[in-house]
């Protein structure tokens, strides 16, 4: 049985912190104590209940427990982070670090979210139907190690370094991407309906990506053969698609392919 | 009388020349021996336009209400911020740190406008580089990316680089081949032996090319960003060839598309290189003391930019927590120290500043003055009051005093020392 | 300065003075031990606990530009490793790299009140001296290195000993070091000017036609003559490279014959012994050469040494003057591996390469078997010296666990047993029966360091010592090492620590901070030959460093509370 915890923004602020609003952290208080915990408001911890409407009950674990965050503001920011179960339901656009971190569960978000979305996920999912900024499913600073599992599906447009130093899980995103997706890619797929901007791929050692849209290929990839269509996810996408090898500045063994 | 002072250390740029002889008649700098213009202007000027009066809201008072007033507008905000410290001594920058962490704020330097992409690059690859008198000693091919020394740090060529001789390059200019990479001609690039004119935005490409050329690849194109692949080839060539290939980079690589990732991929290719040769790559820092607000911030925080102590304890979140994105989205009052952001930064953050509390320490009034609630003039660093700064390639110089200050002013550690007494008074 | 206190009834160690677990009250007076306190003498309760002098940390990397390049490519260090301000504590962070502040606070927690940094940059000394002054608590010193010096080489290749005693002791005062450090004598020179190594001591090396041997005999000798309080302080050449421990014990026999200073008997320290142990079997593989090392030291009183011990599954970094070994460790450890390179105009070079030295990797497994194997076959306690080299061999955090290694068999066993089957397979760790008592660890922490290093009111209770006092939740007439070390390992953190009768650590937690001293040396220096070595300096200044003369000594205020202690110069 699902358990739900509602929190509506009430009352503005120019910066929210929750990542104490998470399924692992709520489902460990009972009703009453929900009102009470704590959100950063900048340098002073605030009771969520000063800035949000509080409602429902959280389940006895994380994977019973739905969180819904209502009328999210892009200044609400570290949305999910380390979330290991259960649903966290976003509607309204969040800021930074979405899902960072996070080892289970599904994060759902109807508007946009900031830089650094899924930075570091190990497993779960994360939908975003607006758009994502820049640092998707990337390692964080001075790591070199970035989303290694799980599964990111974005309807709208995503900004720059998408997927950097990814090692692993999938991404699909429906609309355009910025500059250096892929860049550092290890491992793991990223598909593209729409176009991709500059250095597509820069620095990749293996990996795959597939771009249905336009693309600039790098001077470092070679093209390595043509296919009709690729399978992915027990998906056909028909192509037809170029197939090029690279990066060879680094071992140059990743895939790109592009739609003809 | 003519005082004489020695082996001056110049507070200007990140060259931090140390030969400076200064020459001081009845308390005033009447001649810089040894300084480029930028120096000697400095030297000379030091003492401005002479309003260097304390103020709140436009009036002046004393020092004791301005300290008291500071502290108020830092304790009273939820999201303050402290930014500058490039130009001031590390003893400063210390204490600045000190009182992030009292009041809980965000601090950060100007090395976020500026060489914060080569700090995020060195974070994932490192850094091969050695300091500048082993470049004037060893190094045979020099390869300037992205920058412009003439212009500005002037006696690098003479001191560190292109023109200066040393014990493994005896004849100087005439042992060396200085490369420039660069979008257009400038006028440090009249001085290249090779001139290779990269397409704006496209350094990262450039980067990859050489070092795939490098490590024996063929590459399918005959050009890439605008430079043929056979002068691409002959420029591999000579740094496989040379005993010791230095590149220096600036704000070309650090600023253009690509950002830290063209700094990451030519850090790539100087480690690719170095399975052939000494190869070390070395930013041309520009503030005289951002090496040491990096070093000093990362010895107190473990990290050099971008931080935030609003938990109590140092995060770090370039693009978050530095000192552009929290002053134009949300932070609602700032400390500027030895800097001037109302003169460049966005837009939205000027409007901002203007708005909210704001407070400046620095030794001369300027644009971020004309806004500011509170305004303390302090003493500049290397003339007037002693420091540490650390060179580019982190050398640290003890920079003394030539000239007595202005009566009543003081240094900003000093300042610092008293804000933070305020503040344990007000956090009771 | 805190009042008077008397420390009671605690099972007190100091093995410079006899005491070996003797329960005993210890007396301290406007900081400093006495046998004599008022009737109204703070009484500090430590009934059956171990009470001992404070730790004395002769090889830590905690201060200087290498630290500083270390903890900035590792902001993930930082990230997840961090303890909250309170009023009384700031903020700590940090865990292989942490900030100066939390390494003086972590030292102390862990007991110690000396900690040394071991490799300073001589032309960075001012760096150097800034983070040692942000390092809260403990008391400390740096050593600057000589070994790939221009001027030394200058001297050495011109036979000229008093030259190079005049150089040593100008460098010593001039960059406030402590101790004569050699990294890799010629080799970094090799790399940072001809992209090469030495291999040997044997080694000629071009423009000065001088060999690691000279290098290391005149600094011996400069150093023993000069009688400055430690000896030379040496990181072998070839150092991280497998069949190394020949070169290790060529370096060993180059001062065999060297002529000790009256007041003792050694003439060389080897350091972090651990990564120059590597022998090497018939397929060119490595194997432990620690005991190899062992049997030499225990033969040759003249060599003291220190472990540089592995720590498995935790992450690292490792941060040395040796350029070229950094370099080789980097490209062993494959592309992801992030280098740093520094070198440095006229003195050094230096490299760091974080690393996580694995449990199931054999060759770090056989590395972790290293040390422990020297440390438990080396007979003296008072010349092999607990050191991870931190943080390159792992963090100075985890020497409980060392501890535990060294006085539980089954504990090292047990280790032993769950890691890489080379580690057995390739040491003599696993026939090893010895554990260490409690008296020989409080050798090798405290007495025996500060013995090496010339602190004579440091790692004992003595009256006249400092007051620097540690007091441990372990009870040594009670508690059996061997049968519980994992009692070893999480409480040899200090309930209480003092220092200079000043109480820092109360209850496990740190209640307050100071700033500690900086040992120097004092100056001295023959005229003459003072003089004529400055003649010959100066023209290395004018003509290759990039800094004058002037601005090159480091100036006073960079050691505010200095200590400075007196050379005994022979003839």
């Amino acid at each position: 049985m699902m358990y739900e915890v509602s929190f509506k923004l009430k009352k503005e602020a120019p910066r929210l912190e929750i990542d104490t609003l998470t399924p692992d952290c709520l489902c460990l208080c009972s009703a009453g104590e929900i009102q009470n915990v704590k959100i950063w408001r900048g340098k002073k911890e605030v009771p969520v209940s000063e800035h949000f409407e509080v409602s429902g009950e959280p389940g006895p674990t994380p994977e019973e427990t739905m969180v819904v965050i209502e009328n999210s503001k892009p200044f609400v920011h570290y949305a999910g982070m380390f979330m290991s179960g259960g649903i966290l339901k976003i509607k309204g656009s969040c800021g930074n670090y979405v899902g960072s971190r996070m080892t289970g569960g599904v994060i759902e978000v109807e508007g946009d979210v900031g830089d650094m979305a899924a930075n570091e996920m190990k497993a779960g999912k994360l939908v975003v139907k607006g758009n994502a900024g820049n640092y998707l499913g990337s390692a964080w600073w001075g790591g070199t190690t970035g989303m290694t599992g799980g599964q990111v599906v974005v309807e709208g447009n995503v900004g720059g370094m998408c997927g950097q130093w990814m090692e692993g899980g999938s991404m699909r995103i429906k609309g355009n991407v910025g500059d250096f997706l892929g860049v550092k890619l290890v491992r793991g797929v990223i598909i593209v309906e729409g176009d991709v901007g500059y250095a597509c791929g820069a620095m990749m050692t293996y990996g795959r990506i597939i771009v249905l849209g336009n693309c600039e290929v790098l001077p470092t990839y070679e093209p390595d053969g043509t296919y009709d269509e690729l399978n992915m996810f027990d998906e056909v996408i028909k192509g037809p698609f170029q197939l090029y090898k690279g990066d060879i500045s680094e071992e140059g063994k990743g895939d790109l392919y592009v739609k003809k | 009388m003519v005082e004489v002072h020695t082996d001056v250390v110049c507070t200007f740029c990140g060259c931090l020349c140390d030969d400076i002889e200064i020459h001081v008649e009845d308390g005033k700098i009447v001649k810089a021996v040894n300084s480029c213009a930028i120096s000697r202007a400095k030297f000379l000027g030091h003492e401005g336009n002479g309003h260097r009066k304390v103020k709140v809201s436009g009036s002046e008072v004393s020092v004791d209400d301005a300290i008291k007033k500071a502290a108020e507008i830092l304790v009273n905000a939820e999201n303050p911020v402290i930014y500058g410290l490039a130009s001031t001594s590390n003893e400063a920058i210390r204490k600045s740190m000190e009182l992030a962490e009292m009041v809980g704020a965000k601090i950060d330097n100007t090395s976020s406008v500026c060489h914060a992409p080569t700090l995020l690059a060195m974070q994932f690859v490192g850094d091969p580089k050695c300091t500048l008198g082993h470049v004037r000693n060893c190094a045979d091919v020099l390869i300037f990316w992205g920058c412009n020394p003439t212009q500005a740090h002037p006696r690098h060529f003479d001191r560190y680089s292109a023109n200066a001789s040393g014990y493994f390059v005896p004849k100087g200019k005439d042992d060396k081949k200085v490369v420039f990479i660069d979008v257009r001609e400038t006028r440090s690039t009249k001085k290249a032996d090779l001139f290779i004119k990269v397409e704006p935005d496209r350094d990262v490409e450039l980067a990859g090319a050489l070092k795939a050329l490098l490590k024996g690849k063929k590459l399918s194109k005959d050009t890439v960003a605008g430079v043929k692949v056979v002068d691409l080839e002959k420029l591999v060539e000579i740094c496989k060839k040379a005993r010791f290939v230095v590149t220096f980079f600036g704000l070309g690589l650090t600023q253009s598309r690509g950002k830290y990732l063209n700094i990451q991929a030519a850090i790539g290719l100087a480690r690719e290189f170095n399975k052939h040769t000494k190869f070390h790559i070395i930013p041309m820092r520009g503030h005289y003391n951002v090496t040491g607000a990096n070093a000093v911030m990362t010895w107190i925080s473990g990290f050099g930019y971008g931080v935030d102590y609003s938990r109590g304890y140092p995060r770090y979140s370039p693009g978050e927590f530095s000192a552009v994105d929290a002053l134009s989205d949300y932070a609602d009052a700032a400390l500027i120290i030895a800097s001037d952001p109302v003169s460049n930064f966005p837009k939205k953050a000027v409007k901002r500043m203007a708005e909210m509390p704001l407070v400046l320490m620095d030794p001369h009034p300027n644009c971020t003055s004309l806004v500011s609630d509170v305004y303390i003039p302090v003493l500049t660093v290397g003339i007037e009051t002693e420091g540490t700064a650390y060179r580019m390639d982190g050398v640290p110089l003890y920079a003394r005093k030539v000239v007595d200050g202005p009566a009543g002013v003081l240094s900003d550690e000093e300042v610092l020392d008293r804000i933070m007494e305020e503040v344990k008074k007000l956090q009771g | 300065m805190a009042g008077n206190m008397i420390i009671k009834n605690g099972i007190v160690y100091d093995p410079l003075n006899g005491v070996k677990g003797e329960k005993k009250d210890i007396m301290i007076k406007d900081g400093v031990v006495v046998n004599d306190v008022p009737s109204d003498a703070k009484e500090v309760d430590a009934t059956g606990k171990l009470v001992v002098p404070g730790g004395v940390e002769m090889h830590s990397h905690i201060a200087g530009p290498k630290l500083n390049a270390g903890r900035a490519i590792l902001p993930n260090d930082f990230r997840d490793n961090y303890v909250v301000r309170t009023n009384a504590v700031r903020a700590l962070v940090g865990h292989a790299v942490p900030t100066n502040y939390t390494n003086g606070v972590k030292y102390t927690e862990l007991g110690f009140t000396t900690v040394f940094e071991p490799a300073m940059a001589p032309l960075d000394a001012r760096h150097t001296f800034e983070e040692l002054e942000d390092t809260p608590n403990v008391d400390k010193a740096s050593f600057p290195v000589f070994g790939n010096n221009w001027f030394v080489f200058h001297c050495v290749q011109n036979n000229d000993i008093e030259m190079l005693k005049a150089f040593v002791m100008w460098m010593m005062t001039e960059t406030k070091g402590y101790a004569v450090k050699i990294v890799n004598p010629c080799g970094v020179y090799m790399w940072a000017h001809h992209h090469s190594n030495v291999s040997g001591v044997d080694d000629v090396i071009p423009e000065y036609e001088i060999s690691p041997r000279q290098v290391l005999r005149g600094l011996c000798q400069a150093n023993e003559e000069l009688g400055l309080p430690h000896t030379i302080h040496v990181h072998a050449n070839m150092l991280g490279r497998v069949g190394n421990i020949g070169v290790t014990l060529d370096t060993l026999k180059v001062v065999e014959d060297m002529k000790p200073h009256p007041s003792r008997e050694q003439v060389m320290h080897l350091t972090h012994l651990q990564f120059n142990c590597f022998a090497e079997d018939e397929n060119h593989r490595i194997c432990s050469g620690g005991k190899q090392l062992a049997e030499y030291v225990n033969s040759h009183s003249e060599i003291s040494v220190d472990l540089g011990q592995v720590i498995l599954d935790v992450p690292t970094c490792t941060m040395t003057g040796d350029g070229p070994a950094e370099f080789f460790i980097h490209k062993a450890l494959g592309p992801k591996a992030k280098w740093i390179n520094g070198d440095v105009e006229l003195e050094c070079g230096g490299g760091i390469v974080p690393v996580t030295y694995k449990s199931n990797n054999p060759f770090n497994a056989i590395q972790w078997a290293i040390g422990l194997e020297a440390a438990l076959t080396i007979t003296d306690p008072w010349r092999v010296i607990i050191s991870t080299d931190h943080p390159n061999g792992g963090p100075a955090w985890y020497y409980p666990r060392v501890f535990a290694w060294l006085m539980s068999k089954k504990y090292r066993d047990d280790t032993l047993n769950s890691i890489h089957s080379m580690a057995a397979d390739k040491s003599d760790l696993a026939g090893i029966d010895r554990e260490y008592t409690w008296e020989e660890l409080m050798i090798n922490t405290r007495a025996a360091p500060a013995k090496l290093l010339g602190l004579k009111e440091k790692g004992h209770l003595g009256v006249g010592a400092h007051g620097d006092v540690a007091i441990y939740p372990l009870k040594p007439e009670e508690l059996d090492p061997t049968a519980h070390p994992e009692e070893i390992e999480k409480n040899f953190w200090a309930e209480t620590v003092i220092k200079d009768g000043k109480f820092l650590v109360k209850n496990g937690t740190t209640i307050d901070t100071e700033r500690g001293r900086t040992y120097l040396i004092k100056k001295y220096h023959k005229e003459a030959e003072h003089e004529r070595m400055l003649i010959d300096l100066k023209e290395h200044f004018d003509k290759w460093y990039t800094v004058t003369f002037k601005n090159y000594s480091v100036q006073d205020v960079f050691a505010p509370r200095p200590e400075v202690i007196p050379t005994n110069p022979v003839s």
